[in-house]
């Protein structure tokens, strides 16, 4: 009669002589897994970037790769994108501080308040990523209309109006991010700073905000990013003559397509690298993204 | 440095009573340590005393002061928490300057200061590194550093070694004992671990369930338990129940075990009560069968098992059936081997009368 462990011992026997190293094939697929990966979120801009260098003849589409490389279509980017562009530096960075602002107390709120209903008060900051920006824009212009009629006040056109409407698709991504730091934020070094003779105000300004930075910083570029890329709800609060970068693009690419698009996109491309690159050496974009998940 | 009060705190977390009617004077300039299980109301306190939370009932004096209801930061206390809680975003010189820098010193001032606590916790040259740069022993010294470099009126601290290895608490607790003396502070100490409050304190208070068990000095509790709870807690008991049967001179006669035992009389016990004998460990003997107790109380058992821990050695004996005592002794005495039957004696007057 045998016992399980002479049974367990048997069927270890059974599997022959100890495996040796082999191939690798777990890194092998892991490498192969990440380079497709790769590829397929680069080669958008791999292809932005290597159609802006075509020298050649102009076609009413995209040529890639481009023939007889040059920088031809960088000196022709029409002064009004430059201006456009100027607009939604202006904006992104002005709503991503507005979101700041907003977010950073209302996640306070949410994650320290005592006061009821606070699983609806989280649910209305999120609301904006739920609904479709379209939709949004349209509810802005119809609201910017009602309110224009009602005051003499028309704010469609204008960058009060466009500042609005940004600060309230970008809010959700700082109260997300400040949320998150909040809730593993040990309230002891809040509690010791009280104990040292600090003031509220102080405390929070002096400890609490300067160990959230990273999750603020996280939320603000989140926000600079999803107001300079927008264009659902811009394209209802822009007027001729006064847009923002990505609307004047797709105006661009809707009327008269030509290759100084291309450049201009990829100029931009370059710039944001170099932003990326400029805030990992400031503050550490490892602790930047670390600051979501951590 | 101050002499702290509270008088009559009652403290309820809803409907669970957190503190009953706590009466506590803390002696100026005094180590005092609150000890206990957790949930016994002893960290409760000390955020009372602190101004993080406020009583239900009472009033909390320090010094002079009534501060019931005062916010922490118009309370001038130093606080030392178990995980230090160092601002991570500052250098080791900005932590122990936080306070005096609130309180607008003068920069020469407090880097005076500065200079003066770090020489005081021995590590004089770390003032430029972050608190992630050094040990969790130093991070606690400079958490005491940072405490106190305001001179508080009193220094609270909560368990603030139960995050290190054995040997480094064992250490910190004379260093800590010792930057206390120094700076003579009124010190209020938070622990669940009795040789910690041994080894530190001027005055014990042992808490359980919200209540104040015993207050005393380290030996007075360790020798003189007044109830099981305490005995039990600080230090290792073996407690026996026992009725009290009848006198015999200057004892009382104690029945445990089927065994008539002499234990030291105790003032309020009658006979026929049920009370518990408590003996220490290392006050009981194994001794053969068939050796002569020279007038110990000795109850027939039998070995169980033995443990071997270097200076000492347990022995683990089953008396009146299945109750377990341990025995504790220097490894060359004679235990006798498991499976082998006892003596279990010991000294009528180092037994303990327990009524509660």
């Amino acid at each position: 009669m045998s016992t399980v462990a002479q049974q367990l011992d048997k069927s270890v026997r059974d599997t022959g002589p100890p495996k040796r190293i082999g191939l690798p094939w777990g890194k092998i697929v892991h490498y192969l897994y990440c380079s497709l990966s790769y590829i397929f979120l680069l080669s958008p801009m791999i292809v932005v970037i290597g159609a802006s260098f075509h020298g050649g003849e102009f076609y009413t589409a995209i040529k890639f790769p481009p023939d007889e490389p040059s920088l031809r279509w960088y000196t022709k980017i029409p002064q009004t994108q430059y201006e456009a562009l100027g607009l939604s530096f202006l904006l992104a960075g002005s709503a991503a501080l507005g979101a700041c602002i907003i977010g950073i107390p209302a996640a306070l709120g949410i994650v320290r308040g005592i006061i009821p209903g606070k699983a609806l008060i989280s649910s209305i900051f999120r609301a904006p990523l739920q609904i479709p920006s379209i939709v949004t824009g349209i509810a802005f212009l119809q609201l910017f209309y009602i309110v224009g009629d009602a005051t003499g006040l028309y704010l469609q056109g204008t960058f009060a109006g466009l500042y609005i409407g940004h600060v309230f698709v970008a809010t959700p991504y700082v109260v997300g991010t400040v949320t998150a730091v909040l809730q593993r934020f040990d309230t002891r070094l809040e509690e010791a700073a009280l104990s040292l003779g600090a003031s509220r105000m102080s405390a929070f300004f002096r400890v609490t905000l300067p160990v959230i930075m990273p999750g603020v910083y996280a939320g603000g570029l989140y926000a600079f990013m999803v107001s300079f890329g927008d264009v659902p709800i811009s394209i209802f609060l822009t007027s001729p003559g006064f847009v923002t970068y990505p609307v004047e693009l797709f105006y661009g690419m809707e009327n008269d397509f030509d290759p100084s698009i291309l450049a201009s996109a990829s100029l931009v491309i370059f710039f944001c690298l170099l932003a990326l690159l400029g805030m990992q050496k400031l503050v550490g974009l490892d602790a930047l993204l670390r600051s979501g998940s951590r | 440095m101050s002499r702290v009060q509270l008088s009559n705190v009652v403290k309820k977390f809803g409907d669970f009573t957190a503190l009953h009617e706590l009466d506590l004077d803390i002696v100026e300039g005094e180590f005092l340590t609150l000890l206990g299980p957790s949930g016994c109301g002893k960290t409760t306190t000390l955020r009372l005393i602190a101004g993080f939370i406020q009583p239900t009932r009472g009033t909390i004096l320090l010094g002079e002061t009534d501060v019931t209801g005062v916010a922490p930061q118009h309370r001038e206390i130093g606080m030392v928490f178990q995980d230090y809680a160092l601002f991570p975003h500052m250098t080791i010189e900005e932590n122990i300057a936080f306070g005096l820098k609130e309180r607008k010193y003068e920069k020469s001032k407090i880097d005076a200061r500065v200079r003066e606590l770090l020489k005081l916790i021995r590590l004089p040259d770390a003032a430029e590194r972050y608190p992630s740069e050094v040990s969790g022993g130093q991070q606690q010294r400079i958490a005491v550093a940072r405490a106190v470099a305001y001179p508080p009126r009193v220094l609270l601290m909560d368990e603030p070694l139960g995050a290190l290895d054995l040997k480094l608490r064992e250490a910190m607790q004379f260093e800590l004992r010792r930057i206390q003396q120094e700076l003579k502070i009124t010190t209020v100490y938070v622990t669940h671990d009795q040789t910690e409050a041994m080894n530190m304190s001027d005055r014990i208070v042992v808490m359980n369930h919200g209540l104040i068990e015993q207050l005393g000095g380290a030996e007075e509790i360790y020798n003189h338990p007044k109830t099981k709870f305490v005995a039990d807690f600080v230090g290792q008991i073996n407690l026996l129940d026992a009725a009290i049967v009848g006198e015999d001179g200057d004892w009382q006669v104690a029945e445990t075990m089927a065994t008539r035992v002499k234990v030291p009389r105790h003032a309020e016990v009658a006979q026929k009560s049920a009370v518990a004998v408590g003996i220490r460990p290392e006050l009981l003997k194994a001794l053969p069968v068939d050796a002569s107790v020279n007038g110990m109380n000795s109850i027939p058992g039998k070995v169980k098992g033995k443990t071997f821990a270097g200076n000492l050695v347990k022995i683990f004996i089953a008396v009146g059936g299945d109750h377990e005592v341990v025995v504790e002794g220097r490894p060359q005495e004679w235990f006798g081997e498991p499976g082998d039957a006892v003596q279990v004696a010991w000294q009528p007057q180092d037994a303990i009368v327990l009524t509660s």
